[in-house]
């Protein structure tokens, strides 16, 4: 039997449609050169907005890594007359660089001890009353973990547990709602899990340093206090709109009760190591919620000390560091500062930020939900971190221009929005992660996704006028 | 043509995949073995795509090894899922029906798959089922030259055979005639005139330059006389192929639609344009048989 050779393979078409959109992207770069400059704006802000725009559609199209774009975006902007290159290098060092590097250090030695598998069964076991319950048990679970541990490591961890539970109890893929429910709670249960502390995910530090630039702090504390009622609202009524789209068919839980046990059973008792990676995490976040708003200690202070704690008492190795610490979002994190800042000093920010004024007729009720939909919308099509600082440095202009929101309030709009990606499967890798078990399909994500997020956009807007607006006066 | 009749479905193989499992593909693979007294040779596809894509996802949030960790986990409960629950189930049914039948199962592209696979074991006949907006990329259907049934269902037992000025029209009607003999289903002939892309294909599957809408007229007439001498009426219609084969499915009810080697014009500058036979697999909802 002869087979035709294809017409065009899906890699050469993918290199094609890379090398366009690099194409597209240089072009924008060399237009934005040459255009005059509009009304109000000086030429390193048109040249900002170009590169914005730039890093965008790179951060779309992902035509070379993300970590790459982060670094085009560095060497871009002295090269394109905007900012100089001393000035662009060193806002790559800052605190919360290192304190993602703490982060992921002591995230390195939770996975490498099992702690997180133990913690994982041990909230499992918790909600084996019925499918229902295991299954808000699921979402509320990774929500947790991804409190302590980055998301996408939490989505990793659960997915093959699950998976287990679901082999054990014979549940056929994409058949069972089921099994639907089962995997994407553990997507949405980490995406939401990651908007409640710094540690979930990469966007939450980028925006502390991007307030921290304009002089407004921070803690680990007070972040949670903005952000844990937006995780607490959201997760109930998640996980009922997942109940809504895909009724359950099963009533009995006793092979997964079972199969909760038989992992439980083969984890045996707490090893000592386990201890002390409990133990360290313990006062790092105790040190991280009651000493880290002080000037000479600090978020990155603290993460460091309780990392070299872990390399202290062995329970890590640099070589698990560099098995387990991805190195390029730290990378990717530094172009989005630079962004941020040059956005910020050519003035590029406030020149958008008052376009938006004049369209929006200056309503501020009108603003905030622009702003979270337009974030919404954004970080469901593009890498979430890269969503927030393409959109941080807009919505921190528009709180300068705008009576009554300020500078905090929409970056936190913008912080929380941005983890909220529930519709596509390269929304966020969480939802690659568990797509690739094969329990659920693309349509089932979107339907349940737009509605999840359609939820979001009112709880964060609710949230955001009635508690941080008139409880909290932020 | 008198090869392929006489070697009628009698080595099928079904697929399965793990981005798409329609039991409606394993009734027919069923229906078409007890009739046709053939053997099944049932394929697990685990799809790489999804796994490609998670390690593009994750690729700057977790580690290599991490990647590779998690991959490789879903691939072997993926296969645990596979061999212990569906393949077991499938076999069940299989077995009571006392049907001759073997299994693999395979990580890889899907379409790669399935032309492997064929050219190692030559079978005479895939079924299997079509889902869109799935990561399989379905090209085989364009590309491989045993017959292809997209299978979606229902128990109309009538074949709607399409023949037009795309297409060389050579395997279409009499493959038609055989397999509505075989199941003894109903069959209606239809040949559409694609106004859109008014050119002639000619026994070899080459395209002529345009032709005026007399000339299609005339190739049509032809080949509607030729058909009548052998006592087969086939009814005649105008406009887009695929919007003409979608109503006339649609209005005769057909269980089944037929369609031949059309070589219908493709995208320009290698852009990605979906072929005829990807559209109509994504919008109909009747079977679909593609015949190379």
């Amino acid at each position: 039997m002869a087979l035709t050779p294809m017409i065009l393979s899906p890699v050469i078409h993918k290199k094609r449609f890379n090398f366009f959109f690099i194409g597209v992207t240089l072009g924008i770069l060399i237009l934005f050169f040459f255009l005059p400059n509009p009304q109000g704006l000086t030429h390193q802000g048109k040249m900002m907005i170009g590169i914005l725009l730039a890093a965008g559609i790179l951060w779309i199209t992902e035509p070379i890594p993300l970590a790459a774009t982060g670094l085009f975006i560095m060497i871009l902007q002295p090269l394109l007359g905007v900012m100089s290159a001393e000035d662009v290098f060193s806002s790559f060092g800052n605190q919360a660089v290192f304190f993602l590097i703490g982060a992921f250090i002591i995230a390195a030695a939770i996975e490498t001890q099992g702690l997180h598998k133990r913690m994982a069964l041990a909230l499992l076991r918790r909600f084996e009353n019925s499918p229902r319950m295991l299954t808000l048990g699921i979402m509320l679970s990774c929500a947790s973990l991804s409190f302590i541990m980055p998301e996408h490591g939490v989505a990793a961890l659960f997915l093959p547990i699950i998976i287990s539970i679901l082999l054990a109890m014979r549940i056929i893929p994409k058949q069972s709602n089921f099994g639907k429910v089962s995997i994407i709670s553990i997507a949405y249960g980490c995406s939401i899990g990651s908007l409640g502390t710094l540690i979930g995910g990469a966007r939450n530090p980028l925006t502390i340093e991007f307030l921290s630039k304009a002089g407004i702090n921070v803690s680990f504390f007070e972040w949670m206090l903005y952000a844990m009622p937006i995780v607490f609202i959201s997760l109930p009524i998640v996980w009922l709109i997942l109940q809504f789209v895909f009724p359950l068919e099963i009533t009995d839980i006793t092979l997964a009760k079972n199969e909760i046990e038989k992992q439980v059973s083969e984890q045996g008792s707490m090893k000592k190591k386990e201890f002390l990676v409990l133990t360290i995490l313990v006062f790092t976040i105790f040190l991280w919620i009651f000493l880290s708003s002080y000037t000479y200690f600090g978020l990155a202070g603290i993460a460091l000390l309780g990392s070299i704690l872990l390399f202290i008492t062995g329970v890590i190795t640099w070589k698990d560091v560099e098995k387990k610490v991805p190195w390029g979002i730290i990378l990717l994190y530094g172009g989005a500062i630079t962004l941020g800042i040059g956005m910020q000093r050519s003035g590029a920010g406030a020149w958008i930020a008052q376009r938006l004024f004049d369209i929006m007729q200056g309503n501020p009720y009108l603003v905030v939900f622009g702003i979270i939909l337009f974030t919404i919308i954004l970080t469901n099509v593009m890498s979430n971190t890269g969503a927030v600082a393409v959109l941080l440095p807009i919505g921190s202009a528009i709180a300068a221009e705008m009576p009554g929101i300020s500078p905090l309030f929409a970056s936190m709009l913008i912080a929380l929005s941005g983890g909220l990606a529930f519709i596509f499967i390269i929304a966020t890798p969480g939802n690659a992660i568990t797509y690739s078990s094969g329990y659920f399909s693309t349509k089932d994500l979107f339907k349940a996704g737009t509605l999840a997020n359609i939820a979001c956009i009112f709880i964060i807007y609710g949230v955001a006028i009635v508690y941080w607006k008139g409880i909290l006066g932020l | 043509m008198q090869e392929i009749t006489q070697n009628l479905f009698k080595k099928i193989l079904v697929i399965v995949s793990s981005e798409f499992y329609s039991k409606d593909v394993i009734n027919r693979s069923m229906y078409l073995a007890s009739k046709l007294n053939a053997n099944v040779h049932l394929l697990y596809i685990i799809e790489e795509k999804p796994l490609i894509e998670l390690e593009w996802q994750s690729g700057l949030h977790r580690t290599y090894y991490d990647n590779k960790e998690i991959q490789q986990e879903v691939i072997d409960k993926q296969r645990q899922t596979a061999d212990n629950i569906i393949i077991q189930e499938i076999k069940h049914r299989y077995e009571t029906q006392n049907i001759s039948f073997s299994y693999d199962i395979i990580k890889g592209e899907f379409s790669k798959v399935v032309s492997k696979t064929v050219e190692q074991h030559h079978h005479d006949l895939v079924i299997m089922g079509y889902e869109r907006g799935c990561m399989v990329d379905y090209w085989i259907i364009n590309e491989i030259d045993v017959p292809v049934w997209i299978e979606a269902g229902g128990h109309h037992e009538s074949i709607l055979a399409i023949c037009s000025n795309l297409a060389p029209n050579q395997k279409v009607p009499s493959f038609s005639m055989q397999l509505a003999k075989h199941l003894n289903w109903e069959l209606q002939l239809l040949y559409v005139i694609d106004l859109k892309d008014s050119v002639y294909v000619d026994e070899n599957g080459k395209r002529s330059p345009k032709k005026s809408k007399h000339d299609l007229i005339f190739s049509r007439q032809l080949f509607v006389e030729d058909l009548q001498k052998k006592g087969i009426s086939v009814h005649t219609t105008e406009g887009s192929l695929e919007n003409e084969t979608i109503k006339a499915a649609r209005t005769t009810g057909a269980g089944l639609v037929i369609i031949g080697r059309e070589q219908k014009r493709r995208g320009r500058l290698g852009l990605p344009v979906k072929n005829i036979k990807q559209k109509m697999a994504e919008k109909s909802k009747y079977s679909l048989l593609f015949i190379n």
